[in-house]
């Protein structure tokens, strides 16, 4: 008979209560692992120095108040040097990881990088612009602000960069994430190449410099760079979990988005522009991290599904711990020297991600 | 690595702090030092015994090397070298980047950036101002005029019109060769030859043609490219007056291109060496060779 | 009531729709027939609001569609596409639950919206399969939950609408008929239901009307038994030749091809 009047038979209804209903588990670990990292991210460094002296360092560092008996070298190296850097480690970790996901769900291609909008690529050229010609731009008492300047061209660059690529594959205000990929793809080859004539332009020195910048080191970050570059990739980290849905919504396609009361255009503007925020900021402050941004959602995807209200909170968390750990390798592995953490990310990253991608392989997951 | 030497690293950190509140004016006593040159005018003003970590261009002599590596000058790691204890961080305004320079400023480290440059006299005044600032006035300015002494006496001893090209292997993929503005530009002026790619800045990939074109009378290739063999059969440069008259040489640019105390022998040396086909000095390497 | 007038779709020089009026009544399950290319989907699209069309209009509910807020219309309408791509792998009561999206509801309600609309489907057994890996006419049957659950309670009064794009296209003939056998019996409970077919016998099976397009044209409109017969068939459909017979309890007429039809020989061909 009618199958609307027909009564839900006992069997069904318990598979629906066996349905998961956010089980708590992940968040543990996830928050202990953030937690941990940020202990080891404090505890760990090229100088050795005690548990209870790094507490009383924070603890004073905090408040002001001298208390325990640490020197005031410790106090400097817990509570300008570490804490600083963990702190905008954590978020730059964050941010990458979130824009990513953000990013993989516009692109609807698990496979997809920050790097597709174009941000890096437009970091990377204004960045090695000024290096090699900050002689000729920044004449006079403008040189003195280098240190400054850096980040704030590779930051606008970034987001100029990504407007561009929008605006090209936005036609008749609908924005074709085809031609978005392709743009991307070729303004990264232009970006690419005049980064290759700036490079032909430079000197030894310079050359070395931009080598060392493309790898991407957490070694500048200090109180500053957590005030001016932290605040924008903390909009980022704010305002994607507002499109957890949207997101959901558009991985299956613009037209159902759309058929779900979502405005497929809007989502894809806003999302592009508050990853290529974060993703900018994290390049201006801490030169080029890969891997994060594809690996750290692609992970938490595997293990907690693709559903953006717990895509997006996990990728943070994780992404987070990912780059403080990855750091303290950095700075403790060939102490007193310091690694690239770039090199760190790509070196546990690539390998993890090919035998995640043969794994799946066998599975028939990407078929 | 992390714990084992912590109470003693402690003890160093109280001994910082002493250090800084007694004030900085004082001769440094815990130096790093990030710079190849720079280590190597500490060790010949006899200054060794207060430096306490070097960079990775710090190799010569070798005993430098077994000191705390900082990594390369320009990543510099703020708490790597804090960790040190130094009362003083020497180094050149290649050294980055500037963002942990002003983290070690804000932790009142002194920092010194010297100017270099690449000639005899720059040499000279980089010598006497590390002098200067390690207190050793008098032994700097002995080692500088002797390295002077050593420059004037290597010039002029060959024809100013000797070509001389220095070479770069790109990775199979042709040449780089040095314009002026390079250390090897300065070498080859100071000792009176002349480099036929003065015209131009910098290292720049050199396509086979201009090779030809520029008639070197002697290349220079770093040793750290391997084999000349594989020079005297190149489509290009075997026709050149060098590999014509088996003038393609490897150097130990380590060495000669430092523009350290050793100066003088790189020029005497480099002088030597151009004049006689041959060379049997330190700077020169075994596969270097008179003949195809 | 969704009213339709005078609809015309172009896109560059070619124009896909001319000049079409139709209707949709809550309580109604209207089929559109065409052969490929006569502008079933572009009606479809027109009338959900996903096309932009160069002339005419579209009213659901006595106020235009584009007067409409996004979220608005999703509550009154749901469209079922002809494909969805997901590579993702959500589990498939997930899918279903994103047809919940457009209400802001307890957790406890958008569960019993998903439960009930896959059990409409046949699709309980599979909810935590992971979506990329079900077979096509399982997806699409997830899908169609989906699509369900977006109309969910399917309230007699709300004057909601069901689209139906070839939503039959990968499913078995037991599963065709139940789809249409749903449809039939939300729009006997008041939803108005348009379905773009290839099966005639599922339209004429189903329908209370039968909308005809040919050549981006409106041909024929009307009941089943009125308009389903050989000639316009034929003329819709390029020259296939049918045999109908009505059917002795209903009066639906049931729509044989014959074995002999216009179409190329293999030798001809081969002998040009």
């Amino acid at each position: 008979m009618s199958v609307l009047a027909r009564p839900a038979s006992p069997s069904l209804l318990r598979a629906v209560s066996r349905l998961p209903r956010q089980p708590l588990l992940p968040w543990l670990l996830l928050s202990s692992l953030l937690l941990g990292s940020i202990l080891a991210g404090l505890s760990f460094g090229a100088a050795a120095i005690p548990g209870v002296d790094v507490t009383t360092a924070l603890v004073s560092g905090l408040t002001g108040w001298r208390i325990g008996d640490h020197t005031v070298a410790q106090e400097l190296i817990v509570w300008q040097l570490r804490l600083p850097r963990v702190l905008m480690g954590g978020l730059i970790g964050a941010g990458l990881a979130v824009a990513g996901a953000a990013v993989q769900a516009v692109f609807r291609n698990p496979l997809a990088d920050p790097g597709l909008i174009g941000v890096s690529s437009g970091s990377a050229l204004a960045a090695i612009t000024l290096i090699v010609l900050g002689d000729v731009i920044l004449v006079g008492w403008l040189s003195q602000f280098e240190a400054v300047a850096l980040p704030i061209a590779a930051f606008t660059g970034g987001l100029i960069t990504t407007a561009l690529i929008y605006r090209i594959s936005t036609m008749n205000g609908t924005t074709r994430i085809f031609t978005l990929l392709l743009a991307g793809v070729a303004i990264s080859a232009l970006t690419g190449a005049v980064t290759g004539v700036l490079t032909y332009l430079a000197d030894d020195g310079q050359l070395r410099t931009l080598t060392f910048w493309s790898m991407g080191s957490l070694g500048g970050l200090s109180w500053q760079s957590l005030w001016t570059a932290g605040p924008w990739i903390m909009l980022t980290l704010i305002v994607l979990p507002f499109f957890r849905q949207a997101l959901n919504a558009l991985l299956l396609g613009e037209q159902v988005a759309q058929h779900l009361g979502m405005s497929a255009q809007r989502i894809k503007k806003v999302v592009i522009a508050i990853a290529a925020v974060a993703v900018g900021a994290s390049v201006a402050v801490a030169g080029m991290i890969g891997f994060v941004g594809l690996v750290v959602p692609h992970l938490m995807r595997l293990w907690l599904g693709p559903d953006h209200r717990r895509l997006l909170p996990a990728c943070a968390l994780s992404g987070a711990s990912l780059l403080i750990l990855a750091d303290v390798i950095a700075r403790t592995i060939a102490a007193p020297a310091e690694i690239p953490i770039g090199i760190i990310t790509a070196l546990i990253g690539s390998p993890f991600f090919l035998w995640l991608l043969l794994s799946q392989g066998q599975r028939g997951q990407f078929s | 690595m992390l714990r084992t030497d912590r109470r003693c690293t402690g003890q160093r950190l109280m001994a910082l702090c002493l250090l800084l509140w007694s004030g900085l004016a004082g001769a440094a006593e815990r130096i790093v030092v990030a710079d190849g040159a720079l280590t190597e005018i500490l060790y010949a003003l006899g200054a060794e015994d207060r430096i306490v970590g070097v960079d990775t261009t710090s190799i010569y002599p070798p005993e430098a090397e077994d000191l705390p590596n900082i990594g390369y000058l320009r990543a510099l790691s703020a708490e790597g070298i804090l960790s040190l204890s130094p009362d003083l961080l020497l180094t050149t305004q290649d050294a980055g980047p500037s963002a942990v320079l002003n983290q070690l400023r804000q932790a009142n480290l002194r920092v010194e950036m010297l100017e270099a440059d690449y000639s005899a006299s720059g040499t000279q005044a980089l010598i006497e101002r590390v002098g200067q600032i390690v207190g050793l006035e008098d032994e700097a300015e002995a080692l500088g005029q002797e390295l002077r002494d050593q420059v004037e006496a290597a010039r002029d001893q060959i024809d100013p019109d000797t070509r001389i090209l220095f070479v770069l292997r790109g990775g199979g993929r042709g040449f780089m060769v040095s314009g002026s503005g390079t250390r090897a530009h300065a070498l080859i002026e100071l000792t009176g030859a002349s480099n036929p790619l003065a015209a131009m800045d910098g290292y720049k990939p050199l396509a086979n043609e201009a090779a030809l074109e520029l008639a070197p009378d002697v290349i220079l290739v770093s040793h750290m490219e391997g084999d000349v063999a594989a020079l005297y059969e190149h489509p290009a440069l075997q026709h050149t007056p060098a590999a014509r008259h088996g003038r393609i040489h490897s150097i130990d640019d380590t060495h000669w291109l430092q523009f350290g105390p050793r100066l003088g022998e790189a020029v005497t040396e480099l002088s030597e060496l151009i004049r006689n086909g041959q060379g049997d000095t330190a700077g020169l390497s075994a596969d270097s060779r008179m003949t195809p | 009531m969704l009213r339709a007038q005078n609809l015309t779709v172009r896109i560059g020089a070619t124009t896909l729709l001319a000049d079409v009026s139709c209707t949709l009544r809550p309580g109604e399950l209207v089929a559109v027939l065409g052969c490929n290319g006569a502008g079933k989907s572009t009606l479809l699209g027109a009338v959900c609001g996903d096309l932009r069309f160069q002339g005419g209009s579209v009213h659901l509910n006595e106020r235009a569609l584009r007067d409409y807020r996004m979220v608005d219309l999703a509550r009154i309408r749901a469209v079922m596409p002809q494909s969805v791509q997901l590579g993702f792998p959500f589990q498939a009561h997930e899918v279903v639950a994103l047809g919940r999206m457009p209400f802001n509801e307890p957790r406890a309600r958008t569960r019993e919206a998903v439960r009930q609309c896959m059990a409409l489907t046949e699709t309980a057994h599979l909810q935590t399969q992971v979506y990329p890996t079900l077979s096509g006419g399982e997806k699409q049957r997830v899908q169609l939950a989906r699509v369900l659950s977006q109309l969910w309670p399917f309230a007699p009064d709300q004057r909601q609408y069901l689209f139906l794009d070839e939503a039959t296209a990968s499913l078995d003939p037991l599963h065709q008929q139940q789809v249409f056998s749903l449809a039939r019996q939300l729009a006997t409970r008041g939803l108005g239901v348009m379905a773009v077919v290839h099966d005639i016998n599922l339209a004429s099976q189903f329908a209370d009307r039968v909308l005809v397009l040919r050549q981006g044209r409106l041909l024929a409109e009307g009941t089943p038994q009125a308009i389903l017969t050989p000639e316009l068939i034929a003329e819709a459909f390029s020259g296939l030749r049918v045999q109908c017979t009505p059917d002795a309890l209903t009066g639906q007429p049931w729509v044989l091809p014959l074995r002999d039809q216009p179409l190329p020989r293999l030798g001809e061909a081969l002998a040009d």
